[in-house]
């Protein structure tokens, strides 16, 4: 299988574990495109409810996780600028990084200065100690040397690994904005249980073919549980979920599946392995058969041609009252 | 637990999942089909409603499954063919009517121990492909390993480097090239079958099958197809091959081995194999100390996994299908509905419970003179879907589920119970349904988060309880400081078919019927 044109990944995905190179198998290639898919259609007033069941759930939720970062980076326009900054009501809080510099600050928006109304005056909360509670003045020309984001920064070491996402984007093909990565909000949330979701990832690295490869738990750009720093993924436990909202939900197993019910936005992909796939989950996936919307052809991006063999997946549109 | 490699793994098993062999394999041997044929003949003449007899079937079950499962020479000390033997004689030979089929199995045991060469065990000395790679089912019912040596010896002389596979964690513990099944797997769990049938844990399964024994796959639910994928989607395969000759059985178009299961399920479970009046469906667990319980379909367990390291020790909710042979299931001795009332009631649970669910008393009353049929009929028109809403009501009245799942669902509940006069009209009804929708998922929220800590705390506690422990040791109670007791059960078996029993059995730990009788 390869990745349809429409995701614009012009080059081979190379995986490396316990120092072993390896290439893109077709199920990864497809649940990378699952969760692309998952992500990039957005319909308005509906939601999608995807459900896949496959012999092996270890490593999907990770795959369809990057597959969605690819199709929000993809579909990412804007981000937070000069004028975003100016326009910041006074008191407001904001987070940003100077590169080079190791500290992470976090400030007050203040009154615009008297003298000079080009300038955002920001009161410093956290950052260098020296620097706590003194009143910066940002400029246009300082806002662009600076990496600004509306949520607290991540810690330096993620910092790094999130700016060679964006190297890891550009070797793909991609055309990843730089502002996609610090703008705030996420891409999707995952729900799984967390330790065997970071454990099985703990030996992979991930990258274009012919370049250094990134470790695999990097290129998801990912907030762990409570986490509140920015991140374009979250990854939760059930008992996290009815604090998060998302474009996307990726439910991982069958302990997650159970609260699908406590998901009230946005799309949803549910991942299970073919032993979770019980007559209770049956008869629920059938009820919401029964009320899916029946979708125009060529309203969704049409999936691949051939989707490899053990990946088992329905998809209905379903009203945005129901999951 | 760290997994290692957990990418190659997740490779080698779709790969093999993509297109799995399974190879039935006769093996052919005269003395057994001479034993398995009297088994059936004894066992069609016993009159299992008398107690002495349905023992004397008990016993003709295990020596049957003895002589089927094992992988031991016929004469083996450990195997004891002539001791069981003797003791069904004994019994046997009371019956008049057993007495000539009894002899004839005298003659086949006989013969086995005289000629002790294990023909199941000969063809896997035979067909070494990979038997670093290769594991072997020893589980095979009731949580048996029949004809195994007891303890944990060294079986490397009986089977070389071959894996023994006595649990759902022994299969999961690595990818398999070949896994042999000695005898049909009647018996295994539903969730077991999957590991080895779908989950690409192996590309090839051989089952060993004497003449007479019968080999059957059981299906798989497959999800419901949509117009997106319509066509795009690749099938598994199973290639099933079989080298079997018909047998006794299929000359009478009979598989003995469930027939035979049946009956001992029927001789040792206080349930039913068919819905009635007054039952609730249920699936019966096993444990491995001789006890068992019928738990509700659809209910979720407390499955503990240990592990060296105690922070990487779970507690994972898994559904009662899921459950499996080896899983050691955290009982929750006493009333953890209490204890989730408690920590529920601290979050204001009850009063949010009267707020929202003040429609409960009109239902009750609606349902005093129409059958939830008829009302689920009247939602449905009212625009509700799902196939189950008639179910669904009871449990709505009753207190057992909070309400409606949907908007929808509770909009078409709240304007039926309306038109019938059961609620007073509503002037804004949008809003009337937005506030009982918004009530219903606060309540939820405060049942899911004082779950949620209550399950943290369990196992936290558990944790900390067992962590003085090397090994997890069966029927441990732990007290645990909320005056919660557990108790660590391991499960030898899990039915793979429902049973359907009163209420009162339900969730009650008890031996099986006629006590600890296996082994």
């Amino acid at each position: 299988m390869e990745f349809p044109e429409y995701m614009a990944i012009r080059h081979p995905i190379v995986l490396r574990e316990e120092g072993k190179n390896l290439s893109l198998p077709d199920w990864a290639k497809a649940e990378i495109w699952l969760g692309w898919w998952c992500r990039n259609c957005q319909l308005e007033g509906k939601r999608l409810l995807v459900v896949a069941v496959l012999p092996s759930r270890k490593l999907s939720a990770a795959f369809a996780g990057l597959g969605c970062l690819l199709a929000g980076a993809k579909q990412f326009h804007g981000g937070f600028t000069w004028d975003d900054l100016r326009n910041l009501p006074e008191g407001s809080k904001i987070f940003w990084n100077i590169p080079g510099n190791h500290s992470r600050y976090e400030g007050e928006i203040g009154k615009i200065p008297d003298w000079d109304s080009n300038l955002v005056s920001v009161l410093i909360t956290r950052g260098a100690r020296r620097d706590v509670g003194t009143v910066w003045y940002f400029s246009a020309q300082r806002f662009s040397e600076c990496l600004f984001s509306e949520e607290c920064m991540p810690t330096q070491r993620r910092t790094i690994a999130m700016d060679n996402v964006l190297r890891l984007h550009g070797e793909l093909g991609l055309d990843t904005k730089a502002s996609w990565i610090w703008t705030a909000g996420t891409e999707a949330q995952i729900v799984t249980n967390q330790t065997k979701f970071w454990d099985n990832l703990d030996d992979l690295e991930i990258g274009s073919k012919g370049s250094n490869p990134l470790r695999f738990e990097d290129t998801l750009c990912a907030a762990k549980g409570n986490d509140r720093t920015l991140s374009k993924l979250r990854v939760v436990s059930v008992g996290q979920i009815h604090e998060q909202n998302s474009l996307l939900t990726i439910l991982d197993g069958g302990d997650s599946f159970d609260h699908v019910q406590d998901i009230e936005s946005g799309n949803v992909l549910i991942l299970l392995d073919r032993t979770e796939y019980t007559m209770d989950k049956h008869n629920q996936i059938l009820d919401a058969c029964n009320s899916a919307i029946e979708l125009s052809p060529g309203i969704l991006p049409d999936p691949p041609a051939e989707l490899p063999p053990g990946l088992e997946i329905t998809a209905f549109v379903m009203p945005n009252d129901r999951t | 637990m760290k997994t290692v490699a957990a990418f190659q793994e997740t490779m080698v098993r779709f790969r093999n999942a993509a297109t799995v062999r399974v190879r039935e394999i006769q093996v052919e041997s005269s003395s057994v089909a001479l034993v398995l044929k009297a088994c059936r003949d004894l066992f069609g003449v016993l009159d299992r409603s008398d107690d002495f007899q349905a023992i004397l079937s008990r016993r003709l079950w295990e020596l049957r499954a003895s002589v089927l499962f094992t992988m031991l020479p016929f004469d083996s000390i450990e195997l004891g063919l002539a001791g069981r033997l003797q003791t069904i004689m004994n019994d046997a030979m009371q019956i008049p009517a057993a007495i000539e089929v009894t002899n004839i199995l005298a003659k086949g045991i006989h013969n086995l121990i005289e000629h002790p060469i294990n023909l199941k065990h000969r063809w896997l000395v035979e067909n070494p492909e990979h038997p670093d790679a290769t594991g072997l089912v020893t589980m095979m019912a009731m949580g048996q390993n029949f004809g195994w040596p007891s303890g944990k010896g060294d079986f490397s002389e009986l089977v070389g480097d071959v894996q023994l596979i006595d649990s759902v964690k022994a299969l999961a513990a690595k990818v398999f090239d070949r896994i042999i099944i000695p005898g049909t797997c009647h018996y295994f769990s539903a969730r077991m079958y999957s590991e080895i049938f779908h989950l690409g844990r192996t590309r090839t399964v051989d089952v060993l099958l004497y003449q007479g024994e019968r080999f059957s796959m059981r299906d798989r639910l497959n999800l419901p197809e949509s117009t997106i994928f319509r066509g795009r989607l690749t099938a598994s395969r199973i290639i099933h091959t079989s080298d079997v000759v018909l047998g006794m059985d299929d000359d009478l178009g009979v598989d003995t081995d469930d027939q035979i299961k049946n009956s001992v399920w029927e001789l040792t479970h206080e349930g039913h194999r068919t819905p009635g009046p007054g039952l609730h469906a249920a699936r019966y667990i096993l444990f491995k100390d001789g006890r068992g319980m019928f738990v509700p379909e659809n209910t979720h367990m407390l499955v503990w996994s240990e592990s060296n390291n105690d922070t990487d020790s779970t507690l994972e909710n898994v559904h009662v299908e899921q459950v499996a042979e080896g899983d050691w299931l955290a009982i929750r001795l006493g009333d953890t509905g209490r204890l989730l009332d408690l920590v529920s009631a601290e979050a204001g649970f009850g009063k949010k419970m009267e707020e929202v669910c003040d429609w409960r008393p009109a239902l009750d009353a609606l349902m005093l003179t129409y059958s939830p049929d008829q009302i689920a009929k009247e939602m449905h028109a009212n625009g509700a879907h799902g196939i189950s809403l008639a179910h669904s009501l009871r449990s709505w009245a009753d207190g057992t589920v909070y309400g409606p799942g949907t908007q929808n669902e509770l909009r078409s509940l709240l304007n039926v119970l309306i038109s019938h006069r059961k609620l007073p009209n509503q002037d804004n009804l949008d809003q009337y349904v937005m506030d009982h929708w918004k009530g219903l998922k606060e309540l939820r929220g405060i049942r899911l988060r004082a779950g949620m800590s209550l399950h943290s705390n369990i196992h936290h506690q558990l944790a900390n309880a067992l962590s003085n422990h090397a090994v997890t040791s069966e029927n441990q109670a732990v007290r645990l400081e909320n005056g919660m007791q557990v108790q660590l059960c391991q499960v030898a078996a899990v039915d793979d078919q429902l049973s359907w029993v009163p209420h009162s059995k339900l969730l009650y730990l008890q031996a099986m019927r006629g006590g600890r009788w296996q082994g």
